[in-house]
């Protein structure tokens, strides 16, 4: 069937929710294919994401936004571990600095209450301070959410499409999806990418995050359109404050406040802000948005310790103005659209997967058979973080390059980005190592080690130094030789 | 365990001479580098300027390691080379990584810390803008070009005057890259006169002062950048845009002491970013020393290696228990930075308090701001019991106050402050600086 490009679904767009829909169809015994137009998984709204595990919270009463984030928050637990994805679950605190702000909470702790989550008020000054020491002094009120927890989104993300892989699922990168035409004689849609390459397939599902609004107009459907918010953040070095939970402020109708929380690696972040803009692609941070969110951090926390920071980056929302999240077969049969899925879109991720199957089961034919051959576990890559000396020594025997720390920052050795190059998606850029492995992320971002991941990268996918890409695309790192020297490509073997 | 008298972190400048000094008292000497040749950012600072102190003649980067490296390898200082630190403990035992070795403990009698510093990054500062590739910390455009031979870029835009910056600028000009600009957001360049005159002025290659990058183009490489004159509140002025296409910007916003490995041997990290020390450079830990750019930033290589002299004879001494005050914790007193000083070194003197004799004492330290016609001067007991004059100082070059002081004067602390002796300090530049 493969060799024909007919495939049973076609999945755009390869964020945490394309993946999740991949992760859980891919036990099933059909054709899936995930198609992405980056050079890498979760590079939309996933990529520049708070990253937490949201319970439901401030979600509107009988709306998939509540009942997704609440399953979503459930099934982390039966998958995260299968896939080999880090979290935890350090919970979540809304504090309040007034009266008004207090009966807010008020109010959310008795909705927490109906929904049937483990929630807390706790308005004792003493216990709050004991609860998140970082807390401002003018904090009279916190509601407290233990079974929210914090999750890398791209691990999450890749960890999902690789195990996707494993089971047979096919992964397009670089594929943007240019015109989708409806074969009603046959049932079935053709997609054609921009630059002239064809898939066939009987479903799709439309999960092109920024973009899905575009990809539904390609079919004729007009009936949503996105707004990009973006959001803006800044991140902190290691170990810079020690932040017992998520910290939020009381929300407003608009946004949820700035949130100051620790990430699964020990970094800490602030941000984000949210800015209705005209581009899907605007990605910038800007002077006013970065003082916004430092300004909302500051009426929190005590002490941002700004010495520490390492960067600042943006992500764009895909909101729409439905306000709730769209997870159904639109009017055109066999094509689901996944869209408006901002926050708590990542919490909500694996529960939307799990929705989507039964829309497929229910109006769109399918009888899922599982597939024998399925491997129901991600075994995540051994890190150098994970050994014990002994382990490590006896790497290093049997493979020097264990012994050959790469990123000093982060510690990683070669070893490691040698697995992820060859790992289910192929590694062909520096930030794809980045964001498996850490290298780059860590307080030097990359000032020591990217010259070495390219020619690691140049040795493994036998490419000239000039071809490696910062993160596909046009984003070559260096141009030409400098005196006329040829092109190489690193040797194997050659001592970096 | 591999047992050695001195063990010396980072085959560096600093790293070269502490050996070499340790080793003529007379010790076992082992260098852990972690990269595969001794010399560390020497070897890709290809330019001249170096050793006009110490040799009395200029030599580039790698001439001036090569001096150090020769004399290594005429000793029986060990060198281990692509060997990783992974860990020091307090009681000074290391565990190294190695390709070939895998995993390596040492036992040192004493240690010199040598690990130079890093880049502050682009994020350090919050450059706003989008993060497509071609946007470089100088000293990585550095290693491209001179070490691996690759152009970064064809028209760059350089983010800050230090002397890493002015010399990348002449370097890509040299080598066929076009500079469009410089950009500083002091009102002084913040780097040594020298290169300012040697790598930019005779370039043509513009330097506007009191500006910053406002805004980066392009998405997946760089395809423009926009600086903007800045105000005394360092807010970008509306009306002074300028706007360039460049495929590359260079920054260097300073560098960061690299101290991981100290902080987690118990080290007290100061302010400035590198560990505490006394006067025989010792940190708080007993027995570790610290010397070079891991200590404090130099502006020439010269001082490093007369520091890090120091620190190996220092810590040879320690490990032959030969260091007069070995216990660095009793009856110090502390030095501290007083007006326009940035940081001093060292923070604590633990020797003068039991001496009978008047005490020399080396200090070095940075000013915060531009100055002419000062007075350095050290008060103790609310006295003043040193004072020297001095014709400029910038916060670009590190002053060395060499003084013999008398115990009696001296208190629990002493500060060091710069006085001026006509005009009062400019109060907006003070500002600003602090508000950096």
């Amino acid at each position: 069937m493969k060799s024909s490009n007919l495939y049973d679904i076609a999945i755009i767009g390869a964020g945490c929710v394309g993946s999740a829909i991949a992760q859980r169809l891919s036990k099933y015994d059909i054709n899936i294919i995930l198609i992405e137009k980056e050079s890498d998984v979760s590079m939309g709204a996933t990529k520049a994401n708070s990253g937490i595990i949201h319970q439901g919270y401030f979600t509107t009463k009988g709306s998939l936004k509540e009942k997704l984030c609440l399953r979503g928050n459930d099934l982390i637990d039966e998958i995260g571990p299968k896939i080999g994805v880090e979290y935890e679950r350090i919970g979540a605190i809304f504090c309040a600095t007034n009266k008004i702000e207090r009966e807010t909470l008020e109010s959310e702790f008795t909705k927490s209450q109906n929904r049937g989550v483990d929630v807390e008020i706790i308005t004792d000054l003493n216990r709050i301070h004991v609860i998140e020491p970082q807390l401002n002094d003018n904090v009279i009120t916190i509601l407290h959410f233990p079974r929210a927890g914090i999750i890398i989104p791209f691990e999450l993300t890749i960890a999902l499409a690789e195990h996707a892989i494993i089971n047979g699922c096919e992964l397009k990168l670089e594929f943007e999806v240019g015109f989708i035409k409806r074969d009603t004689e046959n049932d079935v849609f053709e997609i054609r990418s921009a630059d002239g390459r064809k898939i066939k397939a009987k479903t799709i599902i439309n999960a092109a995050g920024i973009y899905s609004d575009k990809i539904a107009r390609m079919v004729g459907l007009e009936d949503f359109i996105i707004i990009p918010r973006r959001g803006e953040y800044i991140l902190f070095d290691k170990d810079s404050l020690p932040l017992k939970k998520i910290i939020f402020p009381t929300p407003t109708p608009a946004s949820k406040g700035i949130v100051i929380s620790k990430t699964v690696h020990g970094n800490f972040f602030i941000g984000p802000n949210a800015t209705e803009i005209d581009s899907k692609e605007g990605i910038n941070t800007t002077s006013i948005g970065l003082n916004e969110i430092i300004t909302g951090a500051r009426k929190i926390i005590k002490n941002l310790p700004f010495k520490k920071n390492i960067t600042n980056f943006a992500g764009i929302r895909a909101s729409t103005h439905q306000h709730d999240f769209i997870v159904e077969e639109s009017s055109i049969p066999q094509f689901i659209n996944v869209a408006g899925i901002d926050s708590p879109g990542l919490s909500s991720s694996l529960a939307i997967a799990e929705l989507v199957e039964q829309i497929l089961k229910k109006n769109c034919g399918y009888t899922f058979i599982k597939r024998e051959d399925y491997i129901p576990t991600r075994n995540k890559q051994i890190l150098l973080s994970d050994l014990s000396e002994e382990e490590l020594a006896k790497k290093i025997k049997e493979n020097p390059q264990w012994g050959q720390i790469i990123c000093r920052c982060e510690q990683v050795t070669e070893a490691e980005i040698v697995e992820a190059c060859r790992g289910p998606i192929p590694v062909k850029n520096t930030d794809m190592i980045k964001r498996r492995l850490r290298p780059g992320m860590g307080r030097c971002q990359g000032g020591f080690c990217l010259p070495k991941v390219m020619k690691i990268i140049s040795r493994e996918q036998d490419m000239i130094m000039e071809q490696v890409t910062k993160t596909g695309g046009d984003s070559f790192i260096v141009f030409e030789r400098t005196k006329h020297l040829n092109s190489e490509v690193i040797e194997k073997g050659d001592m970096l | 365990m591999e047992n050695i008298d001195v063990v010396i972190i980072g085959g560096g400048p600093a790293g070269l001479a502490a050996a070499l000094a340790a080793y003529e008292e007379g010790v076992s000497v082992a260098i852990l580098e972690r990269d595969h040749e001794l010399g560390g950012i020497l070897q890709q600072c290809i330019h001249n300027g170096f050793g006009l102190r110490y040799f009395k003649e200029e030599l580039t980067g790698p001439e001036y390691a090569q001096r150090f490296i020769n004399k290594i390898k005429e000793s029986k200082i060990k060198v281990f080379l692509n060997t990783m630190v992974m860990q020091i403990t307090s009681e000074r035992v290391i565990t190294t990584i190695n390709p070939n070795n895998g995993v390596v403990h040492f036992k040192a009698k004493s240690i010199v810390l040598g690990m130079g510093c890093r880049e502050r990054t682009r994020g350090a500062i919050n450059i706003p803008g989008t993060r497509p590739a071609g946007i470089f910390p100088a000293g990585q455009a550095q290693r491209f070009i001179n070490i691996e031979g690759y152009f970064p870029g064809k028209r760059v835009l350089i983010l800050g005057s230090g002397d890493i910056d002015m010399i990348m600028a002449r370097r890509c000009m040299v080598e066929g890259i076009k500079v469009v600009a410089v950009a500083e957001v002091l009102p002084y360049p913040s780097g040594l006169k020298r290169n300012q005159v040697q790598c930019l002025d005779d370039y043509g290659i513009p330097l506007y002062l009191r500006h910053t990058i406002i805004d980066i183009r392009g998405k997946e490489r760089v395809e423009g950048v926009t600086i903007a004159a800045i105000d005394e509140k360092w807010r970008p002025i509306p009306g002074t845009e300028k706007t360039w296409d460049v495929d590359t910007i260079l920054f260097s916003v300073g560098l960061i002491p690299e101290n991981e490995l100290s902080s987690n041997a118990g080290c007290k990290i100061a302010n400035n970013g590198g560990p505490e020390v006394d006067e025989f450079l010792q940190t708080t830990v007993p027995g570790i020393f610290a010397a070079g750019n891991v200590l404090q930033v130099h502006d020439l290589v010269d001082f490093v290696t007369f520091e890090a002299t120091r620190a190996g004879k220092n810590a040879a001494k320690y490990a032959k228990d030969e260091l007069p005050i070995k216990d660095c914790q009793k009856s110090v007193i502390f030095a501290k930075p007083g007006s326009d000083v940035g940081y001093v070194v060292p923070e604590r003197i633990c020797g003068i308090k039991n001496s009978k004799d008047p005490y020399e004492i080396e200090f070095s330290f940075r000013v915060k701001n531009p100055r002419q016609n000062i007075i350095a001067e050290i008060i103790s007991k609310g006295k003043i019991i040193y004072k020297r004059k001095q014709k400029f100082v910038l916060p670009s070059e590190m002053i060395h106050l060499k003084v013999k002081l008398n115990p009696v004067d001296v208190g629990e602390e002493l500060t060091i402050n710069i006085i001026e002796q006509d005009s009062a300090i400019n109060v907006i530049e003070k500002e600003m600086l602090e508000g950096s």
